[in-house]
């Protein structure tokens, strides 16, 4: 199985404290040990038990069409165009849309993409992730692909305070 | 005409229904149950339930509250939105979920105009017609929001002249949080809102101020407007008789949807100074039970706001099943009113709280229309303006009431709060519909 976290991470976005439990939590908890977890990230650093790959992607390493963006000023107009709804929508159909980015990196980086072919079930953890486990989907690589919001607080809980 | 002697057939159509667990659910179940208990034939119009799973999130233990008499019909909404199987995604969506959401939505509005809701009016008319044909109906009963629950009601009244009642719980063209109108006068919504309001044979709102508002707006219809309050619901708040324990520490709690914007932040930092400032608190906790935000997404701000008071005694224990609402008052020694600030919100917990007998800090600003609801209760304990210091103010007056508390107090509290049980909101419209309903019959 395979978890792939496409956006940049923050803080904010781990305190998955819905009280509700997650796709990927249900099938580790229904699989105890016969699961094997891979993670595909722009860096998550938890020390997780069940994950037994965590291929963190390098951003340093851009690509051709990013570097060509960055020179043309794209990036500055991307962020321009994020301050208003319809520029949002602009943004999201443009080569800088945060999926398209995300699947560039995991085609630059072999080990993700071989983890990503290897998968059975492959799990987008947020929207930017969510085009490559298509594609992952599409192509026949894997035999199911979820959208699951609530993976991103793997390894996360919330502490209850103790009754007594 | 009436379909059956002494049995007339209400189509009552609700969203969201159990075992959806939206707070507007209670009132559509309670309103269901209590026409069926008054021996009319119910039809329940709602959405299957894979919807709320997908949506909002459910509670599936409620659907054992459903009355067996009421017949369920149940139509699949925008199965699409919510899926979580990326492989049937369609392309455009995978392309841009935002292009793929507009142009959903400007389908959808084509269709009623209500953003994200209006592409399922025709799947609901069709239901309607199915339904009216196979028994037809004397009574529909639309409750809002979505206000595309309208939909069967105006479809019926139109074709067929059946009366109808508009029960919205906040309302379409007035946001009740800002009290500002809702889009212009001549929209095509607020053109059918106000054809709708004069061809019903009631509109039903949830508290006084929301159905003044109406009036003013509405002039022609305001003879029919009507004010059905929340109310709590018996069979879900049961007996919460416990007596806080000498000696034990206190145990506040909130029960209720967490969400931006109520004064969450005010009510931990009040909480932090009257522990620091009342004996009663020092070891005392504060346990918040309920959603966090209205949808299935947790409200991460929330969250993280309850985790950064976890110092001070603050813990947060997940939703709670409504059939468990009764047990989880049973831990508390007082309770936390926390809404925000609106003289048309009175929120649906205020009625619930009230029920239990238990001491209220009411945190809140004092023109909420809730402050109205609680006015003669023997144990309220409002705060005099939205700040950390009036809240912590409030707070110490509750849980000296809370240490102070005997089974006569409770009894006297739960005594006074009889009146706002949801069936005696709701008895004398169900009896004044029959009315109207049998004298069309004559």
């Amino acid at each position: 199985m395979l978890l792939l976290i496409g956006g940049v991470p923050n803080s904010s976005a781990g305190a998955t404290l819905s009280g509700e439990t997650s796709y990927l939590e249900s099938l580790l908890n229904d699989n105890v040990g016969d699961i094997e977890l891979s993670v595909v990230s722009l860096g998550f650093d938890r020390d997780v038990a069940v994950v037994s790959q965590n291929i963190a992607i390098d951003r340093s390493r851009l690509s051709l069409t990013h570097r060509a963006l960055h020179a043309i000023g794209a990036r500055a107009l991307y962020a321009r165009l994020a301050t208003f709804p319809l520029g949002r929508l602009v943004n999201s159909i443009g080569p800088l849309d945060q999926g398209r980015v995300f699947w560039r990196h995991i085609r630059r980086e072999p080990a993700a993409l071989k983890a990503l072919k290897n998968a059975d079930v492959v799990i987008a953890a947020d929207l930017a992730a969510v085009k490559t486990a298509w594609i992952a989907a599409k192509r026949g690589w894997c035999t199911h692909a979820e959208y699951d919001t609530r993976a991103y607080g793997l390894g996360l809980s919330f502490a209850l305070a103790d009754a007594d | 005409m009436v379909s059956e002697e002494n049995h007339p057939h209400l189509l009552y159509v609700a969203w969201a229904f159990p075992p959806a667990r939206n707070a507007g659910m209670y009132r559509a179940l309670a309103t269901a149950n209590a026409f069926v208990r008054d021996g009319w034939k119910v039809t329940v119009l709602t959405a299957t339930e894979d919807t709320y799973e997908r949506l909002t999130g459910s509670d599936p233990e409620t659907v054992k509250s459903i009355d067996p008499r009421i017949t369920v019909v149940r139509i699949p909404f925008d199965p699409e939105r919510g899926d979580t199987n990326i492989g049937s995604w369609s392309r455009l969506r995978v392309f841009s979920s935002l292009l793929w959401n507009a142009s959903r939505w400007l389908v959808s509005l084509a269709q009623f105009p209500e953003l994200a809701y209006g592409s399922w009016r025709k799947p609901l008319e069709e239901a309607a017609e199915r339904i009216n044909a196979a028994f037809p109906v004397d009574l529909v009963i639309g409750t809002a929001n979505p206000n595309v629950d309208f939909a069967p009601a105006n479809y019926l009244n139109r074709r067929y002249g059946t009366p109808f009642v508009i029960d919205h719980r906040d309302a379409w063209h007035l946001n009740v949080y800002s009290g500002k109108r809702v889009g212009e006068r001549w929209h095509r919504s607020n053109r059918l809102e106000r054809s709708l309001l004069a061809r019903c044979t009631e509109a039903w709102f949830v508290n006084e101020p929301i159905k003044r508002w109406h009036g003013s707006e509405y002039p022609h219809a305001a003879n029919k407007f009507q004010v059905v309050a929340n109310g709590y619901d018996t069979s879900f708040v049961g007996d919460t008789d416990t007596v806080h324990p000498k000696n034990a520490p206190l145990v506040f709690g909130y029960l209720g949807t967490i969400y931006g914007p109520i004064p969450l932040r005010e009510a931990l930092e009040g909480w932090a100074q009257a522990r620091a400032l009342v004996p009663q608190l020092v070891d005392a906790r504060l346990v918040f039970r309920g959603r966090l935000g209205h949808f299935a997404e947790a409200d991460q701000e929330a969250a993280n706001l309850l985790k950064s008071f976890e110092s001070e005694n603050v813990s947060y224990g997940g939703p709670v099943s409504k059939t468990q609402v009764s047990a989880t008052y049973q831990d508390f020694d007082a309770v936390l009113l926390v809404i925000s600030k609106s003289k048309y919100v009175t929120s649906g917990k205020v009625f619930e709280y009230a029920s239990t007998g238990l001491p209220i800090a009411a945190l809140h600003d004092p023109v909420t229309a809730a402050t109205a609801i609680l006015e003669g209760y023997p144990s309220v304990h409002p705060a005099v303006e939205v700040s950390a210091e009036a809240f912590a103010e409030a707070i110490g007056a509750a849980a000296i009431a809370a240490a102070n508390s005997t089974p006569q107090s409770r009894d006297a509290a739960r005594t006074w709060a009889a009146h706002l049980e949801r069936d005696a909101q709701l008895s004398p419209r169900i009896a004044a519909l029959r009315e109207v309903i049998e004298s069309g019959r004559k």
